[in-house]
């Protein structure tokens, strides 16, 4: 080996020391405020961009899923180190209340929306991305299987088809989850809507993200996923098979708020930017980059949202605030029921095949002309199959099974 | 009298030192791991809990063995084949394909697993056009993706196991067993093997820690598919407000635990069965002739390339508009992707950020490594030389996602408030990768002579002098080598970041992250801007020390 320079390298190390120190130097300087945001730098870019332009103050931002910005500003609380939290709905931030994660302000453009919060901690702006309702991948799905309500849904033929956001990271996955519950309680019957749950839980692959989850829709690794009517269109413009589905039940959600972050370094900086946010210029950006259902007096929506999307015609469900007053309860629960579900899965698929392949036998022998035992075979198979609806799985298998002994004709000679 | 006392109070400072950025954050991992989420007591349900609860407990503990173990054999396909050709014969090009794998062996392994999506989806940019030309739906996705990412994400460190390994075979030996009588498949069984054992045991075990501890992969590629890395995350990130820290301190316990396990299993495994080569003679690559040797050259260096072309696309992908449903455009060429990388306040401070956090970690790991290193070659301090030792190691062996968690916790209250700073990230930084430094220029002291210093001390000068002006400057290419190794390993730490940063302290990994879900075109431009600054410097260093770079074998 030849040998090293030890002052060169000195040299050169020093040289990038300096250089590195100019650059964050320059960066620190000016007037800056620090926005948490779900949402992606093709759309929070041009935004900064403009209210650095109007005002002169720079946004650095920390962009992660709801759930994770949200517990970063939890996690601050004693030291917050951002001023402004972009994400999650004004559901969540009304249920974070006696949190005191916010700092009180009624800013003068309030009066343009008709949502508003009294205490002056979020500051609604719109349905964000659009409705939000499942889209089919049109490649995998055949038109006459699509559901036509979200009760189908758990359906054993859409078994791993269907993408659930984690309701324990997710705050869109929270609100579907409670959709769900209060869905089924008071529109399908069911004493408990949890039970209900469980039965689409088998159908689900879960995931954390709604970007993960997109993706996958997209490339057609599930069929059915949550998605927005914005990023549906989005994904149908680029060419990809996507359909959104028109459940009859409607759609469910909650608007996109802001809020300031109590204690973050630059107060004034952050009412700036709620002004200017709320103000008219940004809103309309929002909509037309973003897709969003902005509130605010005489926004134009995305012309995507008429195109790809429910247009002025989609039916609201209101879910009751006091479905979302005990998240940590509901997170446990939430991953109790799933592991019940991922357990009762094997039970109903099991039972499933045994009953679809006395059904087939049944055919068989009926086109064959063969009829020892298949009367009482059928009914015995009815009686499975009703059971199977019910939920009880392991008996309907055993009856299935039973189905099979009486129907003489259906044993191999 | 006094250079004796001198060396005593710096191996008390760095002991000190490592147990205020190891020892105290990981016992922060292991109380909460043993404390009830309620009540705030000792108790045993937390492990309980992961080992009864099926979701999401079980799954991710299985999930997680299963890409552990997976992980650590796939990686073979590729590399054994590679090894034994590369060791065995001779051909042009050779220094380079070792240079390239064992730089391949340091880039972020999500980076590259994500762009494997990009081309091999379901309507990716390879089998995209392929599946509509066929009719058919292959893709790769989850735990396929996963799997497909871990085999040529890990195959150069296997390699770098292999290499040296079937370098030192003696042909000698299966010369002499086949003259002998046996076949050639008990000569391989009964000598060649054997004698493979311990790189095969080590590459096994280093890949399985690797993988199984790998959180950026899953999280990018892994979809639904949870492991415990992302599951430790994720606990983190949504309890941490309610104070329900526990499960996550739970479930890194139960990671480095696997950990230790495994790393001792393998290290005792190589122990009981440990064969001695008598003979020094080294096996002499075989030349090619003309043609064979290019069939050769083009063999190796597809298959190579096959593993960096997730890392080549990256690059025109980079310069080209991508749909917002995620398509790419390849007929509008553009540069907006990287306009808003170096416009956008919070991309291009990313730049930046890393630098600096990387050089500020480096100075610190460079200054104790040698430090370290020497108290530990030339001293013979009892218990303190042996503290130093185990203490300087432990980093190998402990997750870097269950360290930053240790750190948020132990950092975040009194004596000593961190959280939020710079400083917690390039501490953390330093802590994990002085290993590499330390061993690096440890190995090389073991070869200077005693003599050098001796002269030095007699003619007057004091012991830190002596140390800054002779033996610092003689062990400059182990400190090269491992600094190297320690500046590409930090650059692309994603696992203890994206736990540990904070506002305006954004690392260019974090970022890459942020976009792969969001904006593919921006996600590529970074990726190539931090292959660029992980690589001009080097080649920077690399010529003002007229090639003194040397990375692996």
């Amino acid at each position: 080996m030849r040998r090293i320079s030890l002052k060169r390298l000195s040299l050169s190390l020093l040289l990038a020391f300096a250089l590195l120190i100019g650059v964050s130097i320059s960066a620190v300087s000016k007037d800056k405020v620090i926005v948490y945001t779900a949402t992606g730098v093709d759309i929070t870019g041009p935004i900064f961009e403009a209210f650095t332009v109007d005002t002169g103050i720079t946004v650095e931002h920390i962009m992660a899923g709801t759930g994770e910005v949200w517990s970063r500003v939890r996690a601050e609380k004693k030291r917050p180190l951002g001023d402004i939290l972009w994400a999650g709905s004004n559901k969540m931030a009304e249920a974070a209340k006696p949190e005191d994660l916010f700092e009180v302000y009624h800013s003068p453009e309030d009066k343009y929306y008709r949502v508003k919060d009294a205490d002056g901690i979020w500051h609604a702006f719109g349905i964000p991305g659009g409705v939000q309702s499942f889209a089919v991948n049109t490649n995998l799905v055949a038109r006459e299987d699509y559901p036509e309500s979200y009760r189908d849904l758990a359906d054993i033929k859409y078994d791993g088809m269907i993408a659930l956001l984690n309701p324990t990271y997710s705050g869109t996955g929270y609100i579907t989850a409670q959709a769900m519950i209060h869905l089924a309680e008071t529109q399908w019957g069911y004493e408990d809507g949890w039970d209900f749950l469980k039965e689409l839980m088998m159908n689900c692959k879960i995931y954390v993200s709604s970007g993960a989850a997109r993706n996958a829709l997209r490339d057609g690794e599930i069929a059915i996923g949550l998605q927005g009517e914005a990023g549906a269109g989005k994904i149908m413009k680029d060419g990809y098979p996507l359909e959104l589905l028109r459940l009859k039940e409607g759609y469910f959600g909650g608007l996109d708020a802001i809020e300031i972050i109590k204690g973050g370094p630059n107060l004034e900086g952050a009412k700036k930017f709620v002004d200017w946010f709320l103000g008219q210029k940004a809103q309309q950006m929002l909509a037309d980059l973003k897709g969003d259902r902005c509130i605010r007096e005489g926004i134009t929506l995305s012309e995507d949202l008429y195109t790809y999307g429910f247009g002025d015609d989609y039916i609201y469900v209101d879910i009751p605030d006091y479905l979302f007053e005990e998240p940590d309860q509901f997170k446990k629960k939430w991953n109790r029921v799933m592991g019940e579900a991922v357990v009762l899965k094997e039970a109903r698929n099991t039972a499933y095949d045994v009953i679809e392949y006395v059904r087939r036998l049944i055919a068989r022998a009926k086109s064959k002309e063969m009829t020892v035992g298949i009367e009482e075979a059928e009914s015995k198979l009815a009686e499975a199959e009703a059971t199977f609806k019910d939920g009880k799985y392991e008996e309907a298998r055993t009856l299935g099974k039973e189905a099979l002994e009486l129907g003489g004709a259906l044993r191999k000679p | 009298m006094r250079v004796r006392h001198t060396w005593f109070i710096v191996s008390l400072v760095f002991i000190l030192v490592l147990i205020f950025l190891l020892v105290l954050p990981m016992a922060n991992v292991f109380i909460a791991g043993f404390t009830h989420p309620e009540s705030g007591g000792f108790t045993f349900q937390n492990f309980r809990t992961i080992f009864t609860q099926i979701y999401p407990y079980k799954i991710a503990l299985n999930n997680s063995l299963f890409v552990g173990a997976m992980g650590a054999i796939l990686p073979f396909i590729v590399a054994l084949p590679l090894a034994y050709l590369v060791s065995r014969y001779e051909f042009r090009s050779k220094t380079l394909l070792i240079t390239v794998i064992s730089i391949s062996m340091v880039m972020p392994a999500f980076i590259g697993a994500y762009f494997w999506v990009i081309l091999l989806g379901r309507y990716g940019i390879i089998t995209g056009p392929l599946n509509r030309l066929l009719g058919t739906s292959f893709s790769i996705y989850g735990q396929k993706a996963i799997l497909w990412a871990f085999m040529w994400g890990r195959y150069p460190l296997v390699f770098l196991f292999l290499y040296p390994a079937f370098s030192t075979l003696n042909p000698e030996m299966e010369e002499a067993a086949q003259t002998l009588g046996a076949n050639p498949k008990r000569t391989f069984f009964s000598i060649s093997l054997p004698m493979l054992v311990p790189a095969i045991v080590n590459a096994v075990y280093m890949s399985f820690i690797m993988c199984i501890t790998d959180m950026g992969t899953p999280l990018v590629i892994g979809g639904d598919y949870l492991v415990l890395p992302t599951l430790m995350y994720q606990e983190f990130m949504t309890e941490v407000g309610s104070g329900r820290i526990p499960m996550a301190g739970a479930v890194g316990i139960l990671l480095l635990l696997i950990n230790v396990a495994v790393l001792f299993g393998g290290r005792y495994y190589i122990t009981r069965r440990r064969y001695e080569v008598v003979s020094a003679r080294r096996a002499e690559p075989k030349k090619l002739s003309g043609r064979r040797e290019s069939a050769m050259i083009l063999g190796i260096w597809s298959v190579v390339g096959l593993g960096l072309l997730p890392w080549v696309f990256a690059i025109p992908g980079s310069f080209i508009e991508w749909g917002k449903g995620g398509r790419a455009f390849w007929n509008s060429p553009t540069l907006d992707n990287y306009r808003m990388v170096f416009t956008n306040p919070t991309l291009s401070r990313g730049v930046g950020v890393t630098l600096f956090l990387t050089v500020v970690s480096l100075t610190m790991m460079i200054v104790a490594g040698l430090l370290i290193a020497y108290i530990l070659v030339k001293k013979r301090y009892p218990v303190i030389n042996r503290a130093l030792d185990i203490l300087v190691s432990l980093p190998l062996i402990i997750p870097g996602a269950v360290l930053a968690l240790g750190y948020v916790m132990f950092f975040s209250s009194p004596p000593i408030i961190l959280t939020g700073t710079w400083m917690i990230l390039a501490l953390c930084f330093f802590v994990r990768r002085l290993p590499h430094i330390t061993r690096s220029i440890e190995s090389t002291l073991y070869s200077i002579s005693d003599a050098y210093e001796e002269s030095s001390l007699n003619l007057g000068a004091p012991p830190i002098k002596t140390f800054r002006k002779i033996t610092a400057r003689m062990l400059m290419p182990g400190v090269v080598s491992g600094a190297t190794l320690a500046f590409l390993f930090t650059m692309g730490t994603f696992s203890a970041t994206i736990i540990l940063y904070t506002a305006p302290w954004t690392t260019l990994p974090i970022l890459i992250y942020q976009n792969t879900a969001v904006n593919t075109g921006i996600a590529a431009a970074l990726s190539f801007v931090m292959l660029l600054i992980e690589f001009i410097p080097l080649l920077i260093v690399n010529r003002l020390t007229h090639g003194g770079i040397r990375i692996g074998v």
